[in-house]
């Protein structure tokens, strides 16, 4: 559907709502993905979805309904369900209405690669039987995903709002595995293009077979370089944790009271930024708000949390443009997140470290101490020891328990170069260093 | 068979398809959360469309779309057609479904109270006098939530098979957060943590919960939580309490038992299972008093059903009896490899996904100990219980879960309150270690609604029967700096 098409059928059930304010989100999805493992190809799936969310509002009354149903008719009776919905519900005092709308920077910013869009399964398969052959060429067993979204993002709202962004996604991911160990590769880009199917396979390949007969190490406070991938777990774990308003509202976010205080390393720069061409812009939320840059941590010192138009009327503040659809309980939240760069690069990380562990990734993140960012998980896919400023070889992952605003104030290189990494949810993606930090607390081995 | 179906069939036929299955699902769903007593989110939806899975040239294509009509079914046909030719390209075996037989059904719902006809006023009314009642000194959230599901799913299968399935959930929790003046923060939950605790039941599951009742009495274990002592480090014996055995069973049993992970099928992304083929049968699991089950015929449990999404009829299977591994959760292409029968475990998170291994019931057999006959056979030892965190490897062998609550046990009593309660262990030590478990009277089937797995990422409504049990020699108080 165009963005005209779309617009229009959203403004003619908006004409058809009989409250006094009312939101309509459009998403439509056009998503496949080939899913292989142990060198086979197990499961290649498309679909085809549509959502429509509609937000009603009387008073300080809010009700919401959505349904997959884009037809007029379709539209037509969510409106209503939605507005009879916000007549049965008690007043949120909370509730400042819907926003008024903001300039976009629509059209402009990118993120929609017709190849992408356009792109076959059979081109996907042929891509993935690189990474497969790779693998078997050294008797390894390779799983993994090709992935191809496309999508369109569309508010409007009787506010008038009317904000239209459409974008892709397309990203290759393989795990590749050997007897006892493994290793890992991913791109991902808004372009199909530029995916490297042998790239992806040789960087997992190259790792399973560095780390063959691990050795185990006790556990304890180790001098770590991390892999971007690694970097994106925990800063996953931050965001979810810490880096919102509702963070703050339920105590959990570190920077609270902290604001331009030395709080990490001053060689640490973290923040939002849903314009950046650098990463997977979006323009605008799932409110029609423009995304707004969020400094979370400047060259150290605390910054801000991102905002939706709820949390920012509560506290005080102006929308950052960082709601997700609405209504939701999880709150805002940054899809956009950056580290800074820094000067140095994987290679002359390792070479600083006497002894240490190198983490291509972290695995299953869960907040042990949510109030300091204390988490824990395991290393998988490529744990190397290292050793006199060499990767020397494997080891048996670990489980870590670690605090993440600790790990950042213990960080002393960070890298130039950055991966896009697309974000799980679907839209967004973020953009990330290797790191080296010092005192990483591992707890357990895997055996 | 209707006549969507029909014509899904037909055309999967007509283009060469040796095998086809279609799904066309028709869902309500209510989610609703309430802080402080005033709404934060309600939300109703509507979801309806049709996925089709085929087997062409030997290998899978599966397509699906929201807009349920004659032209789309052909064109998503045509898709899931063509993907899998392209499948084929890569295909070094045929797929080979066992053999089942060919079902025609018509399941109701087993619910009394059909939740969707109880005003949203009453739901929120409830949920706002819940967490008003738990804002006590010293409370900085009181949140509480419900959530509700009805589905209509007709199945129908180039096999012959055509099964109607109707469904309904319902789900409600609550939980209060405290703080103190030092950054401390404390959560209790009732009855669950998360979404509280759900099942295949109406709006008489709510009711029976009781939360008005537990709103205080949670708030107030929240607030003590705060002046509590932090939970000791060592290796002691750990009582665990039902809520919590249940993401134990789920975590380090239910996952590793899927065969598709045992097969390496997830190992991209979830990962693999340290429970391979060779250890069925022989494998020690856990102790000779660990019987495991896999059963999806458990009245009202939420992750019962009557037939999976490949039209298989849900039967119950030992994962593990006394001790020993013995069964897979599986699907009609695997199972075989490991000579196995389906049993009714692939299920797909609505119309768009397609049916991967899942967990149905997963539950821990009752034993015939009393909660006091529990405790009161550790000398040194803590109880511990209320979901907080959980982080398990990616072979399911080494966990360290985090729970809300827990009391230290001497002498076989409980003593002081402790906070931030931790243990971890390897999965089949931890289980081997197990030398008591609660009797029928302290079992009770947790339903849990956020299993996350496969890609694209699915979410599969699954449950644990459990009752407390006990295990020796655990590390406790996991120390971090």
């Amino acid at each position: 559907m165009s963005k005209e098409q779309l617009h229009g059928l959203m403004h003619d059930a908006l004409k058809a709502s009989d409250a006094d304010q009312t939101e309509i989100v459009t998403t439509t999805t056009n998503s496949a993905l080939t899913w292989y493992a142990e060198n086979i190809i197990h499961q290649n799936v498309a679909e085809h979805t549509a959502q429509v969310q509609v937000r009603a509002v009387h008073g300080k009354k809010v009700g919401s309904a959505s349904t997959t149903d884009c037809s007029p008719e379709g539209l037509a009776l969510v409106v209503q369900q939605a507005s009879q919905a916000a007549r049965l519900m008690p007043d949120d005092p909370d509730f400042p209405g819907l926003p008024s709308p903001q300039p976009v920077a629509a059209g402009s910013i990118g993120g929609w690669v017709a190849a992408t869009a356009a792109s076959q399964p059979g081109q996907r398969v042929l891509a993935v039987k690189k990474v497969i052959e790779r693998a078997e060429r050294e008797g390894l067993r390779a799983a993994g995903t090709y992935q191809a979204q496309s999508s369109e993002l569309a508010v409007v709202s009787s506010m008038g709002v009317a904000a239209y962004h459409q974008y892709t996604v397309a990203a290759l991911k393989a795990v590749v595995m050997g007897d006892d160990s493994s290793g890992y590769g991913l791109m991902s880009s808004a372009d199909i293009a530029d995916i490297d199917p042998q790239a992806v396979g040789e960087q997992a390949v190259l790792t399973a077979l560095e780390t063959r007969h691990p050795a185990e190490v006790e556990p304890g406070a180790f001098e770590v370089v991390l892999s971007p991938f690694a970097v994106e777990e925990l800063m996953g774990m931050l965001a979810y944790l810490a880096l919102s308003a509702r963070s703050v509202e339920q105590h959990t976010c570190f920077l609270e009271g902290h604001e331009g205080e030395q709080i990490v390393a001053p060689i640490v720069s973290l923040y939002d930024d849903g314009l950046d061409p650098a990463g997977m812009p979006v323009p605008f939320d799932f409110e029609g708000m423009p995304k707004r840059h969020v400094d979370f941590l400047i060259e150290g010192k605390g910054g801000n949390v991102v905002y939706d138009s709820y949390y920012a009327a509560k506290m005080g503040r102006v929308t950052t443009g960082h709601s997700l659809q609405q209504p939701n309980d999880i709150g805002p939240y940054p899809l956009n997140i950056f580290m800074g760069a820094g000067d140095s690069s994987e290679v002359d990380m390792v070479s600083h470290v006497e002894r240490g562990i190198y983490v291509t990734r972290f695995w299953y993140g869960s907040a042990v101490e949510p109030r300091r960012a204390v988490v824990t998980g395991t290393t998988r896919d490529g744990t190397y020891l290292i050793e006199n400023g060499r990767k020397t070889h494997g080891v048996r992952n670990l489980r870590f328990t670690q605090g993440l605003v600790d790990m950042l104030a213990h960080t002393v290189e960070i890298s130039r170069s950055r991966v896009v990494l697309a974000s799980s949810f679907g839209i967004g993606a973020m953009v990330l260093p290797s790191i080296r930090a010092e005192g990483f607390q591992f707890t357990g081995v895997i055996r | 068979m209707d006549k969507f179906t029909e014509r899904v069939i037909a055309g999967a036929k007509r283009l060469g398809a040796s095998y086809c299955d279609c799904r066309l699902i028709d869902m309500e769903r209510e989610d609703m959360s309430v802080v402080g007593g005033a709404p934060r989110a309600v939300v109703h939806a509507h979801q309806r469309g049709f996925g089709v899975r085929v087997i062409a040239n030997g290998a899978w294509g599966f397509s699906s779309s929201s807009v349920v009509a004659d032209a789309e079914a052909d064109h998503i046909v045509e898709e899931a057609v063509d993907i899998a030719h392209a499948s084929a390209l890569a295909q070094k075996k045929d797929v080979v479904l066992a053999p089942v037989s060919s079902n025609q059904d018509m399941i109701p719902n087993q619910a009394d109270v059909d939740p969707f006809t109880i005003p949203d006023s009453d739901k929120i009314g409830l949920l706002a006098e819940a967490t008003r009642a738990m804002m006590l000194q010293g409370i900085i959230l009181a949140r509480g939530q419900m959530q509700f599901l009805k589905e209509r799913k007709i199945f129908a299968s180039s096999e012959g098979s055509y099964i109607v399935q109707d469904r309904i959930e319902s789900g409600a929790g609550i939980s209060a957060m405290a703080a103190s003046d030092k950054g401390d923060v404390q959560i209790r939950s009732y009855p669950m943590s998360f979404s509280g605790d759900n099942a295949q039941s109406g709006w008489e599951f709510v009711e029976a919960m009781k939360l008005l009742e537990h709103a205080e009495p949670t708030a107030r274990e929240a607030v003590a939580l705060l002046s509590a002592k932090p939970c000791p480090s060592g290796v002691k014996d750990l009582v665990v309490g039902g809520q919590q055995l249940a993401l134990q069973i789920h975590e380090s049993c239910g996952h590793p038992c899927e065969l598709d992970r045992a097969m390496g099928m997830e190992a991209s992304f979830a990962g693999t299972s340290f429970l391979t083929p060779d250890k069925k049968g022989s494998f020690r699991y856990g102790s000779d008093i660990v019987n495991l089950t896999a059963d999806p015929t458990i009245p009202h449990a939420l992750g019962g059903l009557a037939y999976d999404d490949e039209g298989v009829r849900g039967r119950s299977v030992y994962l593990v009896r006394g001790g020993i591994f013995e069964h897979y959760l599986n699907s009609r292409a695997l199972a075989p490899v490991v000579g196995e029968e389906p049993m009714g475990a692939m299920r797909a998170d609505g119309f768009a996904r397609s049916p991967i291994v899942r967990m149905v019931s997963i539950n821990l057999e009752p034993g015939d100990l009393t909660f006091e006959q529990l405790i009161g056979g550790v000398e040194d030892g803590l109880y511990v219980d209320g979901i907080k965190s959980w982080s398990i490897d990616d072979r399911r062998l080494n966990f360290q879960f985090g729970s809300e609550i827990g009391w230290e046990i001497r002498g076989g009593k409980l003593q002081d309150m402790v906070k931030n309660p931790t243990y971890t262990g390897i999965t089949y030590e931890f289980w081997r270690s197990c030398d008591g478990i609660g009797g029928p009277g302290l079992y009770h089937v947790w339903g849990v609604d956020n299993c996350g797995k496969g890609e694209p990422m699915q979410v599969a409504h699954v449950s644990h029967g459990t009752s407390p049990a006990r295990f020796r020699h655990v590390q406790v108080g996991v120390l971090h700096e």
